[in-house]
C-alpha cells in the first residue's frame, strides 16, 4: 500500500516545472554552427593561476624553463585551490600578473609557445591505477585536472563531490539544458557526444552511489528526447524532458523539478541528496578520470554581430581575447565584449583579458543600439516579483541596499538569489535589482540570517 | 584602434580591435525586456484612443474639445509641477497625457468646460504628484478626479438622459441639435426628423437603478421583463454605444477592442479582468433589486439573476445589462491594470478584480452610488497594501 501511495503522490505531485521564470525571446542572431571549428595555436599564453572562485595556485616555474603541454605550472596547495597546467608547449618568458574578466592582478604564467607544437599525447597525471575510484579518489582527481563546476560560481568540482560523499546521494542529474535558447552549446555537445555522456554518467553514478540518474533534455525537443531516450534503452538513465523556462538550469531549480523537493535556504541540492552536474563538466570529469588528462583548453562559443566567424571553438586557457577575435574575425568596430550568457555575463574592459576556464562565451556586440541601461523611477509593476523564480521581491532588495539598511534585507531571504538577472531583464524601469541582491548576497554572511 | 596581426592566424588582413578603456562596460544582463515605462504608457495611450475613436463616432466633434482641454490641462499641470520641484523632463510627462486622456473618456461630450479643467487638475496635481508621483501614488489618479468631480458637480457629469448622435450623422453630426428618442422605438429604428442630428437616449445605468417603481411586488419578473424590453435599448445597440453616456463608457466593444490590446502586451491580467466580472456576476445575480409597489411600499427582490418570466431567463439578461453598463468596464480595462496603483502579483490581481466586482456592484446596486466603478476602484486601490501583504509569496527554499 505504502508504495502505491508513494507512486500516486508522485504521480499528482506537481513538479516539472517552478513559479515564476520566462521563455526568453530566441536570438537567432546569435546561433552558431554545429560541431567544434579549428582554433590555431597562439603564440603566447598568458595563464592565470586563479580560474575559479578559490584562491591562487603557487607557481612552479621559472623564467626561461621549457614547460610540455599539460604540465603543472602552478601547484593548488590551499584549500579550493587548484592546479593549473601548461595548456601549450613552449617556453616560459614572464611571471606577472593579468587582468581576468573577473578579477585584477591575478598571477599568471606568461609562455611563448613554439609553432608548431604538438600536444603531448601521454598521460600528464600521474594516477596510475585504472581500478575504478572512490568519490576522494575521484574529487582529488578532479582538482588535480582544475576541474569546475561550468556553474555561474566556478566552483571546484573537486569540492562539490567531497559535499557530495558527506549526504546520502539518492539522484544524480545530468543537465544537458541550455542556460538561455541560443546559443545552444549543450544540445550541439548532446548531439556530437551522446554515447560518452550516457557511459561516463553511468559510470559516475556507481561511483558517488547514487540511486537514480537523470539526465534531462529540453522538452520542446522531441526529436532529441527520443534520441536519449533510444541512447538510454537498457541502462540506469532516465531521460527527463524539461520546459527550458529561464532559469531552469539553476542546480536548485533544477533539482526541484526532478525530485520536487527544494534545497534549503542558502544550501546546495547536496543537503537534499542530489548532484547536478553540466555535461560539459561530467565529459571534462571522464577526460581526466579516463585519460588523465587536465583541463588545458575551453570549449568558447564566440558570437555577435561584430563576429565574422561565429563558432564553437576549442581554445587554450590563457589565450588573450585579442587573439581570438584576430582568429574569428569582425564585421566592424566592437563596442561591448561580453563574457558569458547575456544575462548573467561580464563586461570585458580589455581585449588583453584571457581565457580561463570560466570563459563559455564571448559575445562581441557591435551595433549602435547595444544595450544601455538608463534607470528611471520604479512604477511598481511588480514583474521583478512575479517573475523572480524563487519568489523574492527585488525591489524591496534594492531599497534596502540604496539605503544602506543591511539589516532590514534580512528578512527578505537574499541569499535565495539565483542571480539569473531575470528581475533587470524584465524591469520596466531598468533598475539595476539583480545586482542590488547580488551584492547584498555578499555584504550578508549567510549564517547571520539563520 | 589598435592593428594587431598575430603569426598563427591565417587571415591576411589585420583586424582593428578596441583601444584599451574604449569598451563599454557594465554589469549584466546586457538585454532588455520589450516593456519599458514608457512602452507601457504609450500601449494605454493606444488603448485609449481605440476608445476615444468611439466615442468621437458616436458623439462628434465635442469629444476632440473634452479631450483637447484635459490632455493640455495635464500636461500643463504637470510641467508647473515639474518646474516647481525642480524635476528634470521625465517619463511621466507621456504619463501625464495618458492621465489626461483617460480623464476624458470619463466625462459625458457636453460637459461645461470648467469640469474638465477642475478635474484634469485634481488628477495630475492632486491624484497623481502629490499622492507621491509615479510610481508611488495610492489611489488611480483620474478615478480619484472623477470621483471629486462627481461629488462637486454631480448634476454635469451625471446625467439621466443624454445625447447620442442618430444614423446617418454619426461623427459629423452636431450633438446640440437632439431630441428624445420616440418611446418605443430603437436607435436603428428610428428615423430622425429635418433638424434633428442626435437622439436624446435615458441613461442604462440610471434607468437600470431606478427602474422598478409602481409595480405589484408579486410580478417582480414581469416588471423585469417589461423594463428590459420597453426601457432599455437591444443589447447589442447598448454595447455599441448606442444608449449613450460618457465619452468613454458608452461603447463597450470598445472598451473590449482596448482590453485586448492591453491583453496581448501582457499589461491587463487577464485573471484581475476575469475575477471581477465574475466576482460583478455573482453580486448581480443575488443582490437585491428595489421594488417601489404602487401603495408606496418597498420590498426587495432576491436574487434577480434566477428571474425567469415566461419561460425566458430575464434575469440573465438583466445580468448582462447591468456587467455592459456605465463605467465598469472601462475601470477594468483601462484604469485597474494601471501598474502603480495595482498589487504586485498575479494571485494579488485576483484578489483585486475581485473587490472591485464586488464594491462596484453593491454599490451601484444595494446602496445607488452614482460612478460606482471608480469609488470601487479607489476602494481596491485603498486595500492594495494588504493584498500584497497577503499575497507574497513564499522565498524557495524557505
Amino acid at each position: 500500500m505504502g508504495g502505491i501511495s508513494i507512486r500516486l503522490n508522485s504521480l499528482f505531485r506537481r513538479r516539472r516545472s517552478f513559479r515564476g521564470g520566462l521563455y526568453l525571446p530566441v536570438r537567432r542572431d546569435l546561433a552558431v554552427p554545429r560541431g567544434i571549428r579549428d582554433f590555431p595555436d597562439p603564440p603566447v599564453l598568458c595563464v592565470p593561476m586563479i580560474q575559479h572562485d578559490g584562491p591562487a595556485a603557487r607557481i612552479v616555474v621559472q623564467v626561461g624553463q621549457r614547460v610540455q603541454a599539460g604540465q603543472v605550472i602552478g601547484r593548488g596547495e590551499k584549500p579550493d585551490s587548484l592546479d593549473v597546467h601548461a595548456p601549450l608547449a613552449g617556453k616560459v618568458v614572464a611571471l606577472e600578473s593579468v587582468d581576468t574578466v573577473r578579477q585584477s592582478d591575478v598571477p599568471a604564467v606568461r609562455i611563448a609557445t613554439a609553432p608548431p607544437v604538438a600536444e603531448s599525447s601521454e598521460p600528464s597525471m600521474a594516477l596510475a591505477s585504472t581500478a575504478p575510484l572512490t568519490i576522494e579518489q575521484l574529487a582529488e582527481l578532479a582538482d588535480e585536472a582544475g576541474l569546475i563546476d561550468f556553474g555561474q560560481s566556478a566552483t571546484p568540482l573537486g569540492r562539490r563531490l567531497r559535499q557530495a560523499a558527506t549526504e546520502r546521494l539518492n539522484d544524480l542529474i545530468i543537465n544537458a539544458l541550455d542556460f538561455e535558447p541560443e546559443p545552444d552549446d549543450r544540445n550541439d555537445l548532446l548531439d556530437t557526444s551522446l554515447d560518452t555522456i550516457i557511459s561516463s554518467a553511468v559510470r559516475l553514478r556507481k561511483t558517488l552511489k547514487a540511486r537514480r540518474l537523470w539526465l534531462l533534455v529540453d522538452r520542446y525537443d522531441p526529436h532529441r528526447v527520443r534520441r536519449c531516450r533510444a541512447a538510454a534503452t537498457g541502462k540506469p538513465v532516465r531521460v527527463l524532458g524539461l520546459p527550458n523556462k529561464y532559469p531552469q538550469t539553476h542546480p536548485n531549480l533544477l533539482t526541484h523539478a526532478v525530485t520536487g523537493q527544494e534545497p534549503p535556504y542558502g544550501s546546495s541540492p547536496a543537503r537534499i541528496g542530489a548532484f547536478v552536474l553540466a555535461i560539459e563538466a561530467l565529459l571534462a570529469l571522464e577526460n581526466a578520470s579516463l585519460h588523465r588528462r587536465p583541463l588545458t583548453r575551453r570549449l568558447v562559443t564566440v558570437t555577435g554581430d561584430a563576429v565574422r566567424k561565429k563558432g564553437r571553438y576549442l581554445i587554450p586557457l590563457g589565450t588573450p581575447f585579442a587573439d581570438v577575435l584576430q582568429h574569428v574575425g569582425l564585421t566592424g568596430p566592437v563596442l561591448r565584449l561580453i563574457e558569458g550568457p547575456l544575462l548573467t555575463g561580464r563586461a570585458v574592459a580589455s581585449v588583453e583579458s584571457v581565457v580561463t576556464r570560466q570563459t563559455a562565451r564571448l559575445l562581441a556586440v557591435g551595433r549602435d543600439h547595444d544595450y544601455l541601461a538608463n534607470p528611471g523611477p520604479c512604477v511598481r509593476c511588480g514583474r521583478c516579483q512575479d517573475d523572480c523564480p524563487v519568489g523574492l521581491d527585488p525591489r524591496a532588495l534594492l531599497d534596502a541596499y540604496e539605503r544602506g539598511q543591511i539589516e532590514e534585507a534580512l528578512p527578505l531571504w537574499p541569499h535565495a538569489c539565483l542571480e539569473c538577472g531575470l528581475c533587470s531583464f524584465v524591469c520596466p524601469a531598468e533598475l539595476p535589482l539583480s545586482e542590488a541582491a547580488a551584492r547584498l548576497k555578499y555584504l550578508i554572511p549567510l549564517k547571520v540570517q539563520w | 584602434m589598435v592593428s594587431r596581426h598575430p603569426q598563427h592566424t591565417r587571415d591576411p588582413q589585420p583586424i582593428l580591435l578596441p583601444e584599451p578603456g574604449t569598451l563599454r562596460l557594465g554589469v549584466a544582463p546586457f538585454c532588455h525586456g520589450p516593456a519599458g515605462v514608457s512602452f507601457i504608457s504609450w500601449t494605454f495611450l493606444v488603448g485609449a484612443s481605440v476608445v476615444l475613436l468611439s466615442g468621437l463616432i458616436l458623439f462628434g466633434w465635442p469629444v476632440i474639445r473634452v479631450a483637447a482641454i484635459s490632455i493640455a490641462v495635464a500636461l500643463l499641470a504637470e510641467s508647473v509641477f515639474s518646474l516647481l520641484t525642480r524635476r528634470g523632463r521625465s517619463w511621466s510627462e507621456s504619463h501625464a497625457l495618458l492621465i489626461g486622456l483617460l480623464f476624458a473618456l470619463t466625462l459625458p461630450p457636453l460637459i461645461d468646460w470648467r469640469v474638465v479643467v477642475w478635474g484634469s487638475i485634481v488628477s495630475v496635481a492632486v491624484g497623481q504628484n502629490l499622492g507621491g508621483g509615479l510610481g508611488n501614488y495610492t489611489w488611480h489618479p483620474v478615478a480619484l478626479a472623477r470621483v471629486a468631480m462627481q461629488m462637486l458637480f454631480h448634476d454635469q457629469v451625471t446625467r439621466a438622459e443624454q445625447p447620442v448622435l442618430a444614423a446617418g450623422h454619426l461623427l459629423w453630426g452636431n450633438l446640440t441639435r437632439g431630441r428624445p428618442l420616440p418611446a418605443l422605438q430603437t436607435w436603428a429604428s428610428a428615423a430622425p426628423p429635418a433638424g434633428t442630428e442626435a437622439w436624446i437616449v435615458p441613461n442604462i445605468s440610471e434607468t437600470l437603478q431606478s427602474a422598478l417603481e409602481r409595480v405589484s411586488p408579486s410580478s417582480s419578473s414581469a416588471a423585469l421583463a417589461e423594463l428590459i424590453r420597453d426601457r432599455l435599448p437591444p443589447w447589442p445597440e447598448a454595447i455599441a454605444g448606442l444608449g449613450g453616456g460618457a465619452i468613454g463608457t458608452a461603447c463597450v466593444l470598445a472598451s473590449l477592442v482596448a482590453g485586448l490590446l492591453l491583453l496581448w502586451r501582457g499589461f491587463l491580467r487577464w485573471p484581475m479582468f476575469l475575477s471581477a466580472v465574475l466576482a460583478a456576476a455573482a453580486m448581480i445575480f443575488i443582490l437585491p433589486l428595489h421594488v417601489l409597489s404602487e401603495n408606496g411600499e418597498i420590498t426587495h427582490f432576491w436574487l434577480p439573476g434566477a428571474a425567469v418570466w415566461e419561460g425566458l431567463p430575464v434575469g440573465l439578461v438583466y445580468l448582462t445589462y447591468q456587467l455592459t453598463a456605465g463605467e465598469f468596464l472601462l475601470v477594468l480595462v483601462l484604469l485597474a491594470p494601471d501598474p502603480t496603483s495595482s498589487p504586485l502579483t498575479t494571485r494579488g490581481h485576483i484578489r483585486f478584480g475581485m473587490v472591485i466586482g464586488i464594491v462596484a456592484m453593491l454599490l451601484r446596486i444595494a446602496v445607488g452610488v452614482p460612478a460606482a466603478g471608480y469609488w470601487a476602484l479607489l476602494v481596491a486601490n485603498t486595500l492594495v497594501p494588504v493584498i500584497n501583504r497577503r499575497t507574497r509569496r513564499r522565498v524557495f527554499g524557505t
